[in-house]
Formats: structure tokens, C-alpha cells, sequence
């Protein structure tokens, strides 16, 4: 009986750890990522009342953009837009900022405000400097992406989703990033590093963390997608212009 | 060219020029029953639940029925709704439907009249293999008329798409992607700022949406029907009051392709509120003042030996106002009162004043075009109207106007003459001075070149305009028909108060109506300013709190619901159509007379003749156009144009007495509304 | 030309033994005939291959593009006709690299003859998002020409008038290049208003996503050009009856488009000469995971998968014996387990008769040191969070999937899971609007049918581990 009763207490202790689906005690619904938020944030510096203007160089930037598709389909140019007010703002986008892309398009803000909670790479809340994501879909991590992230979090002292407390470095982990050939990679701002090991990525952070020259692509001697033991085919010279007969 | 199909082995056939259909609806018209979620007549095809699915033969995947179109290619095919793969897949998407839907059917408000307890009943599995966690969506405010609890949305995207497409609002969204996606306003405290965002309760299958003034009040097996008319506006769209044990428990509409087809506007779906109200604030005697606040209670001979006194007094000029609700029986006893007592000023309430109006021929006052062609109008001009406020059923009707293909036109199909605001990047902003509108007459305008390029030009012409130039309505179709191609029956003329066109049928109007006497006798009218001349009122209605101190004499009537003999009473609205609405019993004192009652023994008191009531056979009118007689116009040319009604929410005293509808009211006030128009939205594939 | 050497030599040999009294085959000839009238497949030479600058080694732009052989004598080809550009493509038996295997010549076909006043538009589709593929980014940032000139060839011979190329967001220094390789085309006159001198008028462009995997799907591209979120849309109507703004559209793949130059001007029947028939060609494969060299490289179709990864990637780490299970095709496609893998042949026929499919041809190689459940259980993660939401059983049915497998991973389930695991990805397949519904469901079934004592084995050892709820 007291036995008994003992393991229901430490039996107890252990609820909210397991999972399975037979113990529904206590239920609370899962942490959700800054971009999977499905509603705006309040804060000081992305209110209804912080300012938003384009660039005057980016003022041409967004004619030739709108030039690019005809003209009763102004909403074409939401997404470049977007990404060009990201890109002036910091790497995220205000709320101020997705209303004046709307207006610029001819949209009501509801749609701006819909494309920009889609799609991943739109940022609405504030990221440090760097963003960092990590790519761990199964090729990366049958390489050993679990290793990257494990060092990049110990690195940077983070947890997935944070910002240091220097606003250098944010860390996310993201789906894949199309160079399943160099796995295991991240992916920082707009450049691939890839080919990584927990050494060179720690080299790699403290290379960007004392803003010095960083080699983009495979941190190996690879160069590109030949295999790291060499090249296997295309081991002859280009051939010229050929063309058949009939031509 | 006819195409011929089978369906679960009957034949059928359809004629791909005169109708277009889907597979659904061939179903639908044949009596097989297809579940759905996501599809309704009036809106765009979404075809994202997957309940509709069917197999047609030689297809490997199964079809979402409300999406294939009948044409060539489905000659000779056979569709099959009840095979055993379709009733395993309907069975399967049910069971996704169900696994993050809450427990919530004891307290949601939607039980008993629920699209997925009922599908989920015909179609779906009976035990459930789901024993993890639910997602759960924090409950969203949408102001003081609609609640959201989103956790119970199923994402059919029918709400989005009204407010987008029909209403013309882009509050409502559909944000973030896969499990984490959320139908809400992105900001916080957003409310949706349309005056037809009831409909949307409606139109949700689940009870994610629910009107908050209903809440926790009742269950639809247990409310009764009765039809009623909403009363508000001089379209008269046809509803239903649910009803149980002499209390409104809420309003629903009725369907009328016609007029409204399924919506209804939100002041009348949540004005009930009030009844209860009034109930406890009004007086149900009649009563004489003896001070400030203190009222005396008489017996009706007393009160009406007063009435006499006061009106058989050469001495006094009366002032007598209609009320907007009153029906044709009480106009026309009050008419035949009135000129007995030798008195010819009498008006309704909704005061157009005008010198010389030729109210003898009837298409000065009703209207043959009722919108329901605008498809084929290419062009429309709005003069001193504010449809959006004055009625928002109408207005939808504005989105078919056939704005042209997708080529870059720099012809605005919209033009605006009065206050300003903008239907966008479609609309040019002509004037706000009468002086614009003349100018239109005159063909001085750049804008009347494009009049005179479009094939079917539609004028629609507003009280404020009329209010503002003394002109005849016959004279506006006159001289517009003159400079450019507009037809006569194209110009349609939008007027208030209910009973406009019926009072105006038995011809309570009268050419001069002066006011500054000293008298106003009102019979349940409670819309306008009383002027300084007068020091003596009398009221006959149900509540009053315009003048509530002023009145020396209160006389209660009945609402214009159960102000009738007999079970039906009918209406006819500004475009000559009639609806038809039923008694209801509200009003519990017994000293509570009916208009008419209180007509005819005033006119037995003065021992007249009694008057036979008529039912007349109203018919839809038929309206010939004259040609309008020649006099001489003084028009002053720089008043502007202003909207007669400033806030959509304050127009009468059943929604200033409904709690939730002046919170809603005072909120849009405070925001100051400057576009009053509405987005253009295209249509999709 | 090794095809010939082969049937010399059979030719020679039959001749010289082997024939009986009758002068009629024996049975062991027959049987040597048989087997030496095998073609064998791979051992593409480099002279044969298409993609000539993979590795980036060579100049990247016009001048290097040219020496070659990119935009030579395009004039001509356009001169033949669209007749003769449909008609030689369709001989050529090039099935869409995207993924969906669709005869192109009939695809390019589908789009209307005549225009009812709308422009007709061509759209790439270069947002490749499905784990495992990295081939067009080697097209894009090393021969962007091939790509460009390709798009004129097949506006043209579809009556476009536009081409929009759709680069996935992450792919920020591939779409610098290729905008740049357009400018260099529109300086040189070979696109834009007189295209390579024959008058006619086609314009490139480049529009960057921003981070969906949906947006792959074509009719989600259209609407994610439209500027609206990417929701793929109900067909019928068919893109090419109604497609980006309402007007008649083919979405193609990169490596579609990108070999069509070369092959007009090499011959429909050289193409044909690849591969087995219905199924011709190269094909650029991308092997990842276990293997001790991972590489793109540009092979024959029907080479069998076990050369393939021996002769191009080093073999599997630990030697092929190693081996416990391999995804042919991306993400998207059932694995196979080691038995099937020793000789199946890398073509779209022979692995759907696996039950499989070679969908974007990028192998993931898996040996014995994986856990087969955690990597497939990171392939329903994986669609969970690329799910669009619009459609209900994707919705839920990923998220729920996805909830099953995680479980399945530390073993924290019971038996009879596993074949409701597999109901509901039956229930999921083939019910939702596009396919990757389908998608989502494949590795699950592909886990159940092939592995399914291992997943037992966990559940087995889990329950042993962990005591019981008392509840």
C-alpha cells in the first residue's frame, strides 16, 4: 500500500516529461516560433505609430520593380517589395512598413499583412545583425546537423528562436535550403556556408563576430556540388559550338 | 449544346449556353444531397473543405463536386456520390475536421442548427481515435455584435470571402500557413467596420462566429417564426423574428433573390434589444403634464377632449408628422382626419420639402429599376447619395456594374457628386456644390463625354440632393435625358422613411407645408428638431427622446408590428414591391391603443361618417414616364451637398435604445469614417 | 556510338557458334543472345553531356557561355518553326524534370494555337525546395545561358510572349547572377524586342519567393507571382486554359527548359539514344547522405543505382553492404530498402514498379548507423510545416502524422498504431487539392511496408523500458 503509493508520487513527478498520449493532465498548448505568429506584436519599436518611408535610391528600385509586370497587376510586386523594405528596415518589417508596400501596390494592408505572415523569410519581429539558420532536414542531419546546432547554441549561448544579448546573432532552425550536396550547412543573412564541421562553424562565428572576411560556400576545399574526393566526370575539356547539319 | 450525364445511374441534362453549372449544383437540382462545408451560392468556389468529393468514371483521383464545371468534356460521364471509396473519404475528412475541433457543444451557441454536428452525423465515423493534444486559438474581439471563439473554426474561408467580395471590407484575413493558420484581424482591436458584418454569423457553419447579443439566450428548437419587415430603410428587405413566448429572441433574414438575397443589414439583426427596454421606460396610460417631470394619468375620453381642444383652436397652428412606420390603413384615417379639421398641414416624417412636387404621377416618387440589372449598366453616377449609409443592400448591388475587361482604362466607371469619398482607383470626384450638378444638366462637365461613350449609363439621385434644389425629380430625368443618353427609367431616385412611397400613394402631401406653428402633434416621430415657435405637444407613439421634457401630452399606441387587424399587413417599398409581414404581440398594457383605433374614434367624435377599410390588391406599380411641364427655376448654385445621415447607427430610436448597437454606433463615430466607399475586389478562378 | 559496338559484337558471335541442325538458334544461344542483347546503361561520356560547366569552373556569363556553344545559330532553330521545335522535342521523349515525370513535348502542345487577345506567358519554375535536390542551382549560378536561351526556344514555340523565372528566396547569389546573365542577353540583343534578329519580341524576367515549399506546387507559383499567398488552386481550369493573370500558362522545370537548346541542336533522336525507351535522356542526379563522396553529376536515365552511387560517389560509407535504405527521388518518393536498391535501375518506370518514383532523381543514401524512423519522422515534420492549410486533410492529417512518427521515434506508442499510422495517410492521399498531400503521406507507407519489424522493435523496447500507467 505504501509502496504503491510511492511510485504514484514519483510516478506524478514525471507526468509533465512524458508524453504519452494517456496521461493528458496538464495541457498547454506548444511554444510557437516569432514566424508563426499569426497576429501583431505591440512594441516600442513596431507600433501603429512608428514611421516608414522608403529610400530615395530604393524609390527607384521600387519603379523598376513595378516595371517588371503589367501594370492593372500592381499586386505582382507585393513580394519584391516586401523583401526591399526588409532589407532597408533591418532584416524585419514593420507594421507601418507593410502598409505603405500595400498602398504602393493599390492593395487593402489586410493582403500585405496575409503574404507577410505566409511566407517564412519575412521577419515581423526584431532580429539581431546576423541571422543564423540552420538547416536540418534529413540529408543535413544524416551528415550531422544535430552536431552544428548543438555547437552554434553552446557558441552563441541561445536557445533556438533567440537574439544575443549583443544583437549580433539570431538562431533559427529552417526547412531545406537547396545544397543537400555540402550538407551539413546554414545559411547567414543571404550567404550559404556550407560543408561544415563544429570547428570551422565556431571559426566561422567568430569570424563574423569580429566582422572580419568570411569565405562563402563549402568551408572544405570543395568549390562547388564535385564531390569532396574529386571530380568524377566532366574531366575533359569543354566541347565547342557543335550543331547538326540541317541547321 | 446539350450535355448529357448520369448521376448515381439517373439522367440528366444540361444546356451549357443558358446556365452554367457545377457537378453540385446539377446534384442539388436532382435531389441527391452532397455535404459541404466551404461552398455557398453567393460567394466565390473555394473547394477547400474536401466534402464534396464524387468519382466520375475514368478519373484516378476523386473530384470536389463544387468546382467541375459541366462542359464539353463531360459528355456521356457518370458521376457516383455513394460508392464505398466516396463514403471512406467522407468519413476521413470528417475525421479531420474533428480532431482540433473543442468539446464546446454544450455551451456554443451554434448547437442545434450546426453544419458539422449535422454532417458528422450522416456522415461520419461514431468513435474517435484522437487522444492528444488540440490546437487552441485565443479568442479574437471583433467589437460588440460578433464573437469569435476561433478555436472552433474549421477554416472554411466562407466569412473572408463575404467581407471581401460582397462587403467590400478587408478586415477579416487568413494569416499564417498550414497548422498554425488563423482567420483574424492581424492588429489587435480591429473591429469590422462594415454595416452588413452580422452575415457573417450566419454564414459560418461552426460556431466560431456567433452574435454576442444572442449569446447563451436560447436554442433554435424552441424560437417560432414570424415574418417581418425591416423598417429602417425604404427597402423593406423581408426578415424573420424568432420568438418564444412573446420575447424576441433574435432576427434572422428571409430569402428574397430581388431584393436581398440572404443578407440583411446589422441595425435591424440587432435592434430587438430594445424592445425590452421600452417595455420598462414607457408610460402605458395616457398623460397630461402638470410640471416638469410629473405627469398625470387620464382616461382616454379626457385625453382626447384635450386633443380637440387644442386642434378645433383657431388660434393655433398644428403642425402635424408622420411617422416613418406607420402603414396605409393609419395614413390614410389620419389624412381623412386632418382634412376634416380643415387642416392641410400635415407631412411625414422624413420632411422632403419641396415647393412644387408633383406627387400625382407615381414615377416621381417609386422607382421601376430596382438595381437587380445593373450587370448590363456600364457606368454609374451617384448624385448627392451616400449609398453605403443609406442602404448597404443596395450597394452591393453596385459591385456587379460590368467595369470593362482587364485592359487599362483610364475611363472611371464612378462618378461622385456630393460629399466626398472614393470607390478606389474607380471613381472621379465630380463637385460638391449644386453647382457641379447643374453643370452636369448643362453638358458643361469633362466628365459628360464619358457619359455619352458609355452604352447604359445609371444615375442614382439622393434626398440631400433633392432636399437642396428645388427641382422635380421629373424635371432632373427631364434634363439629363436631354444632354446625354440616359433613360428615363435609368435614374433611380433613393428616399427615406419606409412609408414614403405609400404615404405619397394616398397623398399625404401636400404641396406647402409651412412650418412655425405653435402646435406639433406627432404620431410616432421622433426624427427632428422641434422649432422655437412651438409651445404645445402632442404625442402619440410608443417612446420619444428627442423631446422627451417638451411633451404635454402623451398618447400610447402600438409598434407597427401589431399596429393591424387581422394576421397580415403589407408594405411597399420605393421600387413599388410589396412585403408582407405578420403580427406580433409585444405590448402588455391594456389602456395601449392602435393608431387606427385611436384615428376613428376621433373621428367618430366628430360625428362623421365611419370610414369602410379597404384591403387594397396592391400590385407592383406600373410607372409611365411624362414629360415634366415648363416654370420657371431659381436654384441657388453654392449650397454643398452634405450626407443626411451622419452616423449610420443613430437614425432611430429602436437602435439608440439597443445597448450594443449605440457602443458599436459611438465607436465608429469617434474613428471618424472619411472613405465611405468600398474596395473593388476581383473575382477569382 | 556504343550502342553499335555492342550489336557488332553480338552480331559477330551468334554468327560464329550457335546455330543448331535447323539452322535455327539453340537454347543456349538464345540464352547468350538474351543476355548480350542487354543494353547496359551509364558511362555517359563527357562529350555527351549537356551540362558542360557544373562545377563552375569555366566563365560563368556570355563569353564563356558562348565558347560552348550556348546561343549558336538560335536564328536557325527559331527560323525552322514551332511545328518543328514541338515535333522534335516530342521525338525526343524528354519527360519533365520537375518531379512529375509529364511527357514535355505534349505538355509544351497544350497551350492554345491561336490568342483570343491574351498574352501567353512561360513560367520557370526554379524553387526547389524538395530535400534533397540542389541540380538547379548548379544550372543557375554556373549556366545561366542555357537556361535563358532555352526560355526563348520554348516561349517561342509556345507562342509566349513573356518568360517569368520563379528563384526560391534563399537562393539570393543565384538570382544576382542570372539577373545579371539577362542584362548581358538584353545588351547583346538576344532577348527583348528582336530576339536574336528573327523579330520577335520576348521578354525574361526574375521574381524571388520568399520561403515556401508549397510554391513549388505550379499553380501555387502563379499565385505567389500574382502577389497573393501561395495557395495552389482547383484544376480544372488548367493552367494552360487559365493560369497566370488569366491568361494561358506552362509552369517547366529549370533542367527542362535548360536542355532544350541542346537538344534541337544535336537531334531529338540523339536525346532518344539515352536511356531506356519512354524513359531517354541524361539527367542531373544529386547524391547526399551516407556516401563517401556526395556530388551532383549529369548521368544517362536507366543507370542502374548501384553504378551510380560506386562509380560517381565513392560507394557508401562502410561499404554497400552497409546499406539499409535509399530515397530515389527527394523526399517525396517511398524509400526502398537494401534488397530492391542492388538492382533497380534509375528511371521513371522501373521504380514505380518498385513503388516508388525518381521524382527530382536526388538520391539520400541511408546506412545502418541511421535511424530510418527519426529521419522519416523528420520528413513529416518537414511537411508539417510546409503544409498551405487550405485543404482539410493536409491540415491535419500532416500535423497529425507528424505527432505519430515523433512518438514512433523514442518508441512511446502501441502496436496498433502502426496501422492507423497508415490508414490516415491513406485517408490523406489522393483527397486533397494538390499533391502534397500525397507527398506527405508516400514516406510514411513507404516506412510501413519496408521497415516495419524495426518500428515494433522500438515500441517493444520502449514498453519494456518504461513502466506502465497505472491508468
Amino acid at each position: 500500500m505504501i509502496s504503491s503509493l510511492l511510485k504514484r508520487t514519483s510516478f506524478l513527478n514525471q507526468l509533465n516529461r512524458s508524453s504519452s498520449f494517456n496521461r493528458n493532465y496538464f495541457k498547454h498548448s506548444a511554444l510557437v516560433r516569432s514566424d508563426a505568429l499569426s497576429r501583431h506584436v505591440e512594441t516600442e519599436d513596431n507600433n501603429e505609430h512608428t514611421p516608414f518611408d522608403f529610400t530615395q535610391e530604393n524609390l527607384v528600385k521600387v519603379e523598376k520593380i513595378l516595371g517588371k509586370y503589367p501594370k492593372q497587376y500592381r499586386q505582382s510586386a507585393l513580394l519584391p517589395l516586401l523583401d526591399l523594405a526588409q532589407r532597408q528596415n533591418g532584416g524585419w518589417i514593420s507594421l507601418r512598413a507593410m502598409d505603405k508596400v500595400a498602398h504602393i501596390c493599390g492593395v487593402a494592408p489586410m493582403t500585405a499583412y496575409e503574404v507577410a505572415s505566409f511566407y517564412t523569410m519575412f521577419n515581423r519581429t526584431k532580429i539581431g545583425e546576423n541571422f543564423v539558420q540552420v538547416c536540418t532536414t534529413t540529408p543535413c542531419m544524416l551528415r550531422g546537423s544535430g552536431e552544428i546546432m548543438k555547437t552554434c547554441k553552446s557558441h552563441l549561448g541561445i536557445q533556438v528562436g533567440e537574439t544575443t544579448t549583443d544583437n549580433k546573432f539570431t538562431l533559427a532552425e529552417v526547412e531545406c535550403l537547396g545544397a543537400c550536396v555540402n550538407a551539413p550547412m546554414m545559411c547567414i543573412n543571404d550567404d550559404f556556408y556550407e560543408d561544415l564541421t563544429p570547428a570551422t562553424t565556431i571559426t566561422l562565428l567568430d569570424q563574423i563576430k569580429n566582422n572580419k572576411q568570411t569565405k562563402i560556400g563549402p568551408q572544405t576545399h570543395r568549390k562547388a556540388a564535385e564531390g569532396p574526393q574529386g571530380k568524377t566526370t566532366l574531366l575533359e575539356p569543354p566541347v565547342g559550338p557543335t550543331c547538326r547539319d540541317d541547321l | 449544346m446539350i450535355i448529357r450525364f448520369k448521376i448515381n445511374e439517373i439522367e440528366c441534362e444540361v444546356n451549357e449556353e443558358k446556365e452554367e453549372m457545377t457537378i453540385l449544383q446539377a446534384c442539388t437540382a436532382n435531389g441527391i444531397e452532397i455535404p459541404r462545408f466551404c461552398y455557398h451560392e453567393k460567394l466565390t468556389i473555394a473547394g477547400n473543405c474536401r466534402m464534396c468529393l464524387v468519382y466520375v468514371t475514368n478519373e484516378e483521383k476523386l473530384l470536389a463536386a463544387c468546382g467541375i464545371p459541366l462542359d464539353e468534356n463531360f459528355d456521356d460521364e457518370s458521376i457516383e456520390t455513394e460508392i464505398d471509396e466516396i463514403l471512406k473519404a467522407r468519413e476521413g475528412v470528417m475525421e479531420f475536421l474533428l480532431i482540433n475541433h473543442p468539446l464546446d457543444c454544450p455551451i456554443c451557441d451554434q448547437g442545434g442548427e450546426c453544419d458539422l454536428q449535422e454532417q458528422t452525423l450522416a456522415y461520419g465515423l461514431d468513435t474517435g481515435r484522437f487522444y492528444i493534444k488540440k490546437r487552441a486559438v485565443e479568442i479574437k474581439a471583433f467589437g460588440r455584435l460578433i464573437k469569435g471563439i476561433m478555436t472552433r473554426c474549421i477554416h472554411c474561408t466562407r466569412c473572408v470571402r463575404f467581407l471581401t467580395e460582397i462587403a467590400g471590407v478587408n478586415e477579416l484575413g487568413v494569416l499564417g500557413r498550414g497548422y498554425n493558420m488563423e482567420i483574424g484581424t492581424y492588429k489587435k482591436d480591429v473591429l469590422i467596420e462594415s454595416e452588413l458584418s452580422g452575415n457573417i454569423i450566419d454564414l459560418c457553419p461552426v460556431g466560431a462566429l456567433t452574435s454576442a447579443v444572442y449569446a447563451y439566450k436560447g436554442r433554435p428548437w424552441e424560437l417560432k417564426n414570424v415574418k417581418g419587415i425591416d423598417i429602417f430603410d425604404s427597402v423593406l428587405t423581408p426578415i424573420n423574428y424568432q420568438v418564444k413566448g412573446g420575447e424576441i429572441f433574435r432576427i434572422l433574414p428571409r430569402i428574397n433573390d430581388r431584393l436581398n438575397e440572404e443578407w440583411i443589414t446589422d441595425k435591424v439583426r440587432f435592434h430587438y434589444e430594445s424592445y425590452k427596454v421600452i417595455e420598462k421606460l414607457r408610460k402605458e396610460t395616457p398623460s397630461y403634464k402638470i410640471q416638469e417631470n410629473k405627469y398625470m394619468e387620464l382616461s382616454w375620453k379626457t385625453a382626447l377632449k384635450i386633443v380637440f381642444k387644442v386642434l378645433l383652436n383657431k388660434q393655433n397652428k398644428v403642425d402635424v408628422i408622420i411617422g416613418s412606420k406607420i402603414n396605409t390603413t393609419n395614413l390614410r384615417i389620419y389624412k381623412e382626419l386632418m382634412n376634416r379639421l380643415g387642416s392641410k398641414n400635415y407631412i411625414t416624417e422624413n420632411g422632403l420639402l419641396y415647393k412644387k412636387f408633383n406627387y400625382d404621377f407615381r414615377e416621381n416618387y417609386l422607382n421601376s429599376n430596382d438595381l437587380y440589372t445593373v450587370d448590363k449598366n456600364d457606368l454609374v453616377l451617384l448624385c448627392g447619395v451616400n449609398l453605403r449609409l443609406e442602404s448597404p443592400l443596395l450597394n452591393i448591388k453596385l459591385r456587379n456594374i460590368n467595369f470593362g475587361d482587364d485592359e487599362i482604362e483610364t475611363v472611371k466607371k464612378i462618378g461622385i457628386i456630393g460629399n466626398k469619398f472614393e470607390w478606389k482607383d474607380e471613381s472621379e470626384y465630380l463637385g460638391s456644390t449644386v453647382n457641379s450638378m447643374l453643370k452636369l444638366f448643362e453638358g458643361r462637365l469633362q466628365y459628360c463625354q464619358q457619359i455619352k461613350k458609355s452604352k447604359l449609363p445609371l444615375v442614382i439621385i439622393g434626398t440631400s440632393l433633392l432636399t437642396r434644389v428645388s427641382l422635380t425629380i421629373q424635371e432632373i430625368r427631364a434634363a439629363l435625358t436631354k444632354v446625354s443618353n440616359v433613360k428615363p427609367e435609368n435614374v433611380v431616385v433613393i428616399t427615406q422613411g419606409a412609408n414614403f412611397g405609400m404615404a405619397l400613394e394616398e397623398g399625404v402631401f401636400k404641396e406647402n407645408f409651412s412650418k412655425g406653428g405653435n402646435v406639433l402633434y406627432s404620431i410616432d416621430s421622433n426624427e427632428f428638431k422641434i422649432s422655437e415657435n412651438i409651445n404645445y405637444v402632442i404625442y402619440q407613439g410608443i417612446i420619444n427622446d428627442t423631446f422627451e421634457n417638451k411633451i404635454d401630452l402623451y398618447l400610447p399606441s402600438k409598434h407597427y408590428f401589431e399596429d393591424f387587424d387581422g394576421e397580415r399587413e403589407v408594405y411597399i417599398n420605393m421600387f413599388g414591391q410589396r412585403s408582407e409581414m405578420e403580427k406580433l404581440k409585444i405590448s402588455k398594457g391594456n389602456k395601449i391603443k392602435e393608431n387606427s383605433m385611436i384615428g376613428y374614434i376621433q373621428l367618430m367624435y366628430l360625428n362623421n361618417k365611419e370610414i369602410k377599410r379597404k384591403e387594397k390588391e396592391q400590385k407592383e406599380m406600373e410607372i409611365r414616364y411624362r414629360e415634366a411641364p415648363e416654370r420657371k427655376i431659381k436654384i441657388n448654385k453654392n449650397i454643398t451637398i452634405n450626407n443626411i445621415i451622419e452616423n449610420y447607427y443613430m437614425t432611430d430610436i429602436n437602435i439608440r435604445l439597443s445597448k450594443n448597437l449605440m457602443i458599436t454606433g459611438q465607436n465608429r463615430k469617434e474613428k471618424k469614417i472619411i472613405e465611405a466607399g468600398i474596395w473593388k475586389n476581383k473575382k477569382c478562378i | 556510338m556504343m550502342n553499335l559496338g555492342n550489336r557488332v559484337k553480338s552480331a559477330v558471335k551468334l554468327v560464329s557458334t550457335g546455330l543448331n541442325k535447323n539452322s535455327q538458334p539453340t537454347f543456349s544461344t538464345q540464352v547468350q543472345q538474351a543476355q548480350e542483347n542487354v543494353r547496359s546503361y551509364g558511362g555517359l561520356k563527357d562529350k555527351d553531356r549537356i551540362f558542360t560547366n557544373l562545377y563552375g569552373e569555366h566563365d560563368v556569363f556570355l563569353k564563356g557561355a558562348m565558347a560552348r556553344g550556348d546561343w549558336y545559330k538560335t536564328k536557325n532553330i527559331i527560323d525552322k518553326g514551332k511545328d518543328w521545335i514541338l515535333k522534335e522535342m516530342m521525338a525526343s521523349g524528354l519527360r519533365g524534370r520537375g518531379g512529375a515525370g509529364f511527357p514535355s513535348g505534349l505538355k509544351w502542345s497544350f497551350m492554345p494555337k491561336s490568342s483570343k487577345g491574351r498574352p501567353q506567358y512561360l513560367v520557370i519554375n526554379a524553387d526547389e525546395g524538395e530535400p534533397g535536390t540542389c541540380k538547379d542551382r548548379e544550372i543557375m549560378r554556373h549556366d545561366p545561358h542555357k537556361l535563358i536561351e532555352g526560355c526563348l526556344i520554348a516561349g517561342f514555340a509556345m507562342r509566349a510572349c513573356a518568360a517569368y523565372i520563379y528563384i526560391r528566396g534563399e537562393f539570393h547569389y543565384e538570382a544576382k547572377v542570372l539577373e545579371q546573365a539577362i542584362d548581358e542577353a538584353y545588351k547583346a540583343g538576344l532577348i527583348g524586342e528582336n530576339a536574336c534578329g528573327t523579330g520577335y519580341k520576348f521578354d525574361v524576367y526574375v521574381h524571388r519567393g520568399a520561403g515556401a515549399y508549397i510554391c513549388g506546387e505550379e499553380t501555387a507559383l502563379i499565385e505567389s507571382i500574382e502577389g497573393k499567398q501561395g495557395k495552389p488552386r482547383l484544376k480544372p481550369p488548367f493552367p494552360a486554359m487559365a493560369g497566370l493573370y488569366g491568361c494561358p500558362t506552362t509552369v517547366t522545370n529549370v533542367e527542362t527548359v535548360a536542355v532544350a537548346p541542346t537538344i534541337l541542336r544535336r537531334g531529338g533522336a540523339w536525346f532518344a539514344g539515352f536511356g531506356r525507351p519512354k524513359n531517354s535522356g541524361t539527367k542531373l542526379y544529386c547524391i547526399s547522405g551516407h556516401v563517401n563522396n556526395p556530388c551532383t553529376v549529369e548521368e544517362e536515365m536507366s543507370i542502374p543505382l548501384r553504378e551510380l552511387i560506386d562509380k560517381h560517389c565513392g560507394g557508401v560509407i562502410g561499404g554497400w553492404d552497409n546499406l539499409k535504405g535509399i530515397i530515389p527521388g527527394g523526399s517525396s518518393v517511398p524509400v526502398l530498402p537494401k534488397e530492391i536498391c542492388d538492382d533497380v535501375l534509375m528511371d521513371f518506370d522501373d521504380l514505380r514498379r518498385h513503388r516508388s518514383g525518381l521524382g527530382t532523381a536526388a538520391v539520400i543514401v541511408m546506412n545502418k548507423e541511421t535511424d530510418m524512423i527519426a529521419a522519416i519522422a523528420r520528413l513529416s515534420k518537414f511537411y508539417k510545416h510546409e503544409s498551405c492549410g487550405q485543404c482539410t486533410p493536409c491540415r491535419e492529417g500532416t500535423g497529425w502524422l507528424w505527432d505519430i512518427t515523433e512518438r514512433l521515434v523514442t518508441g512511446d506508442a502501441k502496436l496498433d498504431e502502426i496501422d492507423m499510422l497508415e490508414e490516415i495517410s491513406r485517408q490523406i492521399e489522393g483527397h486533397t487539392i494538390c499533391a502534397l498531400g500525397d507527398a506527405a503521406a508516400w514516406p510514411v507507407q513507404g516506412l510501413i511496408r519496408h521497415f516495419r519489424p524495426e518500428v515494433e522493435d522500438r515500441i517493444k523496447q520502449f514498453q519494456l523500458n518504461k513502466k506502465q500507467s497505472p491508468f
